[in-house]
């Protein structure tokens, strides 16, 4: 076993003791902006401060562009928001603050969150700090690419819709986290797709993903989705050995020789520190890919309608209709993937469609969520590759046609159809790029999660 | 949405006009991502639909009808105002 060291902590104990803050901001600041530079993980790179000392003095929050940060311009990655500053923190990102959390600065994305691999940001991909050749994963590309590039107590909360906290975190070595759907509020979240939407964190460390969400998680008055269920303090962790399940439908799927050694090497080595496993099944996977796609794409095409250049975003000289006007500022302001997404999640929502695709995606997100409902009668974590992939080139992304790309979601998508919470760690390496691991819990079931994420950390032996 | 005057015509419904290019790539991408997602009616689910992952609670009482005032302007960002008022383009 091995003892994964924190920074997060190391800093947090230093600022405690009286460390000059300003001193840790200047450098975080100094190492964001050297970041950007080499690597585009930032958007924009902040002024960090602290007012008050509390859970979180010490350490350097970066945050996903798509989430609304007082006074620093937010732009989900997208050039329709290109100089949207909002007046309002989003409750996650005043929750750090009350807590002494120093925002650092906003992280590439793909637009809207549309992405795997943060491909889709209009301003500037990012790139793997492990092979700048190849991707961070996406669509919280950047907040990943944050955490695996500093040698700073930098932590980012990122979002995920079907997967796009766990993609990042297995291409670049690093912990992600994606909560409950339900356990941290989505206000001042800019809307992908409202019934999938996730906030959660990217880290270093479990103890790091896990501080995190102690100070972001819990019941907001302001999002009616937001769950009364308690936070408890996930920092205090313990080990934790818990009956494992492994779907035999993830393991059939077409993936990389490296990424299943690498699966299988860690499974087996939890077995011999004691852990039990056993196969189970989860029959929709075959359908996942098509159920994600069609309800987050017609929830998309919903939400997007508001970007219309008034009120705020992209606006241009008024000319013309409504119609005319909407229409020219839209086209000009979304990329090629939002403009597909729209098109389809529209269609696919209109009255003699809507029984073919939307209604029926619906009925087979009901499946699913049962499916896993039986398996975690007899499990408590359920363990599968969190990516079918190792992270892939720039110029082999480029060669994909648009259902290549989606079909990558394979492992992510039902756990997060089903808003069940998962924690991605690394747990291996083939040809020196990470391999990660998918760890899935029932709702709200956060504390043996990273209970169990912490034990396993230890015995693989990445992060810090 | 099989063909180019189909897409054309969601497009426009969406309110997003297509360069002509955009036009033919996506009358090449669309019809394949659709047979895709057609995979969802060949499995005639007959499940009831599932609009979120989980029962939302927590609603169950209405808060006191008090009125708020915004504590931050909703128009900072609108670049055509006039006093109160945002400018935007003729209706008809």
């Amino acid at each position: 076993m091995v003892e994964i060291k924190s920074i997060v902590k190391d800093y947090l104990e230093r600022a405690k003791s009286g460390e000059d803050i300003e001193e840790i901001f200047e450098k975080g600041k100094e190492e964001a902006e050297e970041i950007k530079e080499r690597f585009n993980a930032y958007i924009t790179v902040s002024e960090p401060s602290a007012e008050r000392k509390g859970k979180l003095y010490g350490a350097l929050i970066a945050v996903k562009d798509n989430i609304c940060t007082k006074g620093i311009r937010t732009t989900a990655g997208s050039k329709i928001l290109e100089d949207y500053v909002p007046e309002f923190d989003a409750t996650c990102v005043e929750r750090v603050k009350q807590e002494g959390g120093a925002v650092l600065g906003k992280t590439a994305m793909d637009e809207f969150g549309f992405g795997t691999f943060s491909t889709n940001c209009a301003f500037g991909i990012p790139k793997n700090p492990l092979d700048a050749n190849r991707s961070c994963g996406g669509s919280s590309g950047g907040a990943a690419c944050a955490v695996a590039a500093s040698k700073m107590p930098v932590i980012s909360i990122a979002e995920s819709t079907g997967g796009s906290i766990t993609a990042p975190a297995a291409f670049t070595g690093t912990v992600g986290l994606t909560p409950t759907y339900g356990r941290v509020s989505r206000w001042g979240l800019i809307d992908y797709a409202n019934s999938l939407d996730k906030i959660g964190v990217i880290g270093r460390s479990t103890y790091d993903v896990a501080l995190l969400l102690s100070v972001i998680g819990g019941r907001d008055p302001k999002d009616t989705t937001s769950s009364t269920e308690k936070v408890d303090e996930y920092e205090r962790l313990e080990e934790k050995r818990l009956k494992v399940g492994i779907p035999k439908e993830y393991f059939e799927v077409e993936m990389e020789k490296g990424v299943e050694e690498g699966v299988w090497n860690a499974i087996k080595k939890l077995e011999r520190e004691g852990v039990e496993y056993k196969e189970i099944s989860l029959p929709s996977t075959s359908l996942a890919i098509e159920t994600y796609y069609i309800i987050s794409m017609s929830e998309a095409s919903t939400n997007l309608a508001k970007y219309c250049g008034l009120r705020y975003g992209l606006q241009k000289n008024i000319e013309g209709s409504s119609n005319e006007y909407f229409s020219e500022v839209r086209s000009l302001g979304f990329g090629e993937e939002a403009k597909r997404r729209i098109i389809l999640g529209t269609y696919m929502r209109m009255a003699g469609y809507r029984g073919k695709y939307y209604e029926k995606a619906l009925r087979l997100r009901t499946r699913i969520i049962n499916e896993f409902k039986n398996a975690f009668e007899n499990v408590d974590i359920i363990a599968t590759p969190s990516m079918p992939i190792l992270a892939p080139r720039f110029e082999d992304i480029e060669k994909l046609a648009p259902e290549e790309v989606y079909s990558m979601d394979i492992m992510t998508v039902s756990p997060n159809l089903a808003g069940l919470p998962t924690l991605s760690i690394p747990c291996s390496k083939s040809n020196s790029l990470p391999v990660g691991i998918q760890f899935i819990a029932k709702h709200f079931h956060e504390k043996d999660l990273l209970d169990f994420g912490y034990f396993a950390e230890g015995l693989f032996g990445y992060g810090g | 949405m099989e063909s180019y005057e189909e897409i054309e015509r969601v497009a426009k419904i969406a309110r997003i006009k297509l360069s002509e290019e955009e036009k033919e790539k996506f009358a090449k991408q669309i019809p394949s991502i659709l047979s895709l997602f057609s995979k969802v009616s060949e499995a005639d689910p007959k499940e009831e639909a599932s609009l979120h992952p989980i029962p939302i609670s927590g609603n169950e009482s209405l808060r006191e009808d008090e009125p708020k005032k915004f504590e931050w302007n909703p128009l900072s960002n609108a670049k055509e105002k006039e006093g109160r008022y945002i400018k935007g383009p003729r209706i008809v």
